[in-house]
């Protein structure tokens, strides 16, 4: 079976339709055979061709560009997600830092100066008042004890800040607000009224 | 006069004459074989013209020894292995995995296909269809031994191979063929 399987196919490869040359075979033959023979390109010859350098040139230059703009270790390049937000500041708020420290700091050194010029001055009144016959002689032992200069004044800054009331702002101190009941505000006005009773007879 | 006396005239006084009647023998059986190995008639008058120019070019590289027509299909082979090899390459489409070893197939041009016009041209068409699915080494031993009628002497010569190497690749080729058309030669 497979033997006349077979001899049909090869019957059928042997009658196959013949393929004949076209008319112009000889005229192009001719053509071909007169046409000076073309040199073929060696290797090097091949790859330095202008057909192909010219298209390797741009794709060079162009990797070479886009290396440069979108290179990721670039010092200009800045990532837009790192970048810290801008400060804005109209609207901090110095609480409890070096800042304000310093601030009531210096504020402080002020009145302390103001402060002595003022006893300075009610001192050479209290003299002037001692030079007049009839003052009391205890007054001169005391003003002469209680002489002091501005580093002694310094030095008992205790003494003086029981008597000296400095202004400091609530925004300074970063103070915890807290609404006060009524009888905690009743207890501060009373302990205000005992220092305003324990100050008058000091003055007087 | 034979071809081997035609292709002597043709070296020693460059008797156009005589490369003229060889190209008139030699035409249509090299386009018959080229058209079979590749499926492309423009293709096949390209190389069998490239095929004369060799003969007319390099006429003394030709030695009596062997036959004028192993000579000539050796150089046609060649050429058309080459031309083959060159298109697999270059074709944009090609229909990978078609046959059973793996081979490219490529459509053959339908526009000058010679057996669309005759009475059994599916069956021709089948025919070398199944042949562009061989291998190359299996396509041309068929070829030169089934289509064009050459002996296992004359193969052996032109593909450079022993005659045994011949014979057991035509075998596999007509095998190969018979399982691809299965369907036409059932009975």
């Amino acid at each position: 079976m497979e033997e006349n399987i077979n001899n049909k196919l090869l019957d059928d490869l042997r009658n196959l339709p013949k393929v004949s040359a076209p008319d112009n075979f000889e005229e192009e033959l001719w053509k071909k055979i007169y046409k000076p023979e073309e040199k073929k390109e060696s290797f090097w010859q091949k790859i330095f061709s202008t057909n192909k350098l010219i298209p390797a040139a741009a794709t060079a230059a162009a990797i070479i560009i886009i290396f440069f703009l979108v290179r990721p270790n670039s010092s200009d390049y800045e990532d837009p997600f790192m970048i810290e937000p801008p400060v804005r500041e109209d609207i901090i708020t110095v609480s409890n830092d070096d800042a304000g420290v310093s601030g009531m700091i210096e504020q402080k050194q002020k009145i302390e100066q103001q402060e002595w010029k003022s006893d300075e001055l009610s001192r050479s009144s209290l003299k002037k008042e001692s030079a007049k016959p009839g003052a009391d002689s205890s007054i001169k032992d005391n003003l002469t004890e209680s002489a002091t200069t501005p580093e002694t004044l310094s030095q008992s800054s205790g003494a003086i800040n029981d008597e000296v009331q400095f202004d400091i702002d609530k925004e300074e101190l970063n103070f915890l607000k807290r609404n006060l009941t009524d009888q905690e505000k009743q207890e501060i006005l009373e302990l205000k009224r005992k220092i305003k009773a324990s100050d008058t007879p000091k003055a007087e | 006069m034979t071809d081997e006396e035609l292709i002597l005239e043709f070296q020693k006084s460059n008797d156009q004459k005589a490369f003229e009647i060889l190209v008139e023998r030699f035409k249509n059986p090299l386009i018959n074989f080229v058209y079979r190995f590749l499926g492309d008639y423009e293709a096949c008058v390209d190389v069998v013209q490239d095929t004369f120019v060799k003969v007319y070019r390099y006429k003394d590289s030709y030695t009596s020894v062997a036959k004028f027509s192993t000579w000539i299909y050796t150089i046609a082979g060649n050429l058309a292995r080459s031309e083959y090899r060159r298109r697999k390459r270059n074709s944009i489409f090609s229909i990978n995995d078609y046959g059973e070893e793996g081979e490219n197939y490529d459509i053959p041009d339908n526009k000058f296909r010679p057996d669309v016009e005759t009475d059994s041209k599916f069956k021709a068409q089948k025919i070398q269809e199944a042949l562009m699915k061989l291998k190359e080494v299996y396509r041309e031993a068929v070829i030169l031994r089934d289509i064009q009628g050459l002996s296992y002497e004359e193969i052996a010569e032109i593909l450079k191979i022993e005659e045994g190497t011949v014979k057991s690749r035509i075998n596999r080729g007509r095998a190969q063929l018979q399982k691809y058309l299965k369907n036409i030669y059932k009975d």
